[in-house]
């Protein structure tokens, strides 16, 4: 009888403190990223080259130990990339000294209307330390094709003459040129902020 | 069925603040609130601005076309999320049902104001007129 209570007990906690570990396990946050085959499959040169709004050549490769906060875009965009650049803008806001070592890059998907000018102009009104990247269709084109982005122009009746759409990801790049996580619509800026910290501890 | 036009006449979009509720003077049948535009770059050609409209009428109600004097033209649109890509497409009309309500906000439908005459600043108010059509019970 005795030695009967006394298993039943005992397996009740034993049970009892795995479900309470498992528990733990489902709810720990963040998820510690990885280079994830998807991720790895995304320019693995870690090198691309497109024009900045300066005027200067810019090369992924001459950045390194930098984090790269990287998506693509156009100025004429209503909705989705006034949103990405307000919510990059509260990353770095979040990131404190740790900014330094980061770096928000804006590739336009529209190089016909979004002159360097516009670029420069539109992107500071959001942070002034976001770089747009433009170029000819072609070496824009290889950039996006690189990131498995994609973009389609739409001609239609609109006064706009043609709208775009475009793939929303942003993406985080390592000190070392590899991707390693894609930011979706839904992900807050304080998700981004902790994941580009963790990335960042590891440079 | 009986078809006829109602005008809004000049209800105001504050550009920072939640917006006023306004209400039609035949018994408030339409009701238009916490309207915004999105503050853009000076450069910015185009905007889009977003609201609430409430039908508390027992008849749809159909937006068909919108305009304002600080821009050329205004265009319906709706964002749709296909995958990871944003889609927007442009509507010829916006239907809101009897007794419903249908907001016009991110990601989803919102007015596109086109061609600015002007750069708005931040906390302008900006007239919008809403051009609807009732149809019958």
């Amino acid at each position: 009888m005795r030695i009967k209570q006394i298993l039943i007990i005992s397996s009740v906690v034993t049970a009892a403190i795995l479900l309470i570990m498992f528990g733990y396990y489902l709810t720990r946050s963040p998820q510690r990223p990885t280079s994830a085959a998807i991720e790895q499959a995304l320019n693995p040169s870690g090198d691309f080259t497109l024009t900045e709004s300066s005027g200067e050549i810019f090369s992924l490769k001459d950045h390194r130990g930098k984090v790269v906060l990287l998506f693509f875009g156009y100025t004429s965009c209503p909705d989705i990339c006034p949103m990405s650049l307000a919510k990059l803008a509260k990353v770095r806001s979040l990131l404190g000294a740790m900014n330094e070592k980061v770096m928000t890059v804006f590739v336009t998907v529209d190089p016909q209307r979004d002159t360097a000018a516009r670029l420069k102009e539109y992107l500071e009104y959001f942070d002034d330390r976001t770089i747009g990247l433009t170029g000819t269709k072609r070496e824009i084109d290889k950039v996006v094709h690189a990131y498995k982005a994609s973009y389609q122009k739409i001609l239609n009746n609109s006064s706009l003459g043609y709208t775009i759409n475009h793939t929303s990801i942003i993406y985080l790049i390592d000190g070392q040129g590899k991707v390693r996580y894609l930011f979706h619509q839904d992900d807050s800026p304080e998700k981004i902020a902790s994941i580009i910290k963790e990335i960042c501890a590891g440079i | 069925m009986k078809i006829y036009p109602i005008f809004i006449l000049s209800f105001i979009i504050g550009l920072s603040c939640p917006g006023v509720l306004f209400a039609l003077e035949a018994g408030a049948n339409i009701i238009v609130r916490d309207a915004w535009v999105r503050a853009m770059p000076p450069s910015a050609k185009n905007t889009a601005a977003y609201m609430t409209i409430e039908n508390r009428s027992n008849v749809d109600i159909v937006l068909q076309f919108a305009s304002t004097n600080v821009a050329k033209t205004v265009e319906i649109h709706q964002m749709e999320q296909v995958g990871d890509t944003m889609v927007m497409r442009m509507l010829y009309e916006l239907r809101i049902p009897a007794r419903e309500r249908l907001e016009l906000k991110p990601n989803s439908f919102h007015l596109m104001i086109i061609s600015l005459v002007k750069p708005l600043k931040e906390g302008e108010t900006i007239p919008i007129v809403l051009f609807l059509k009732m149809g019958t019970a």
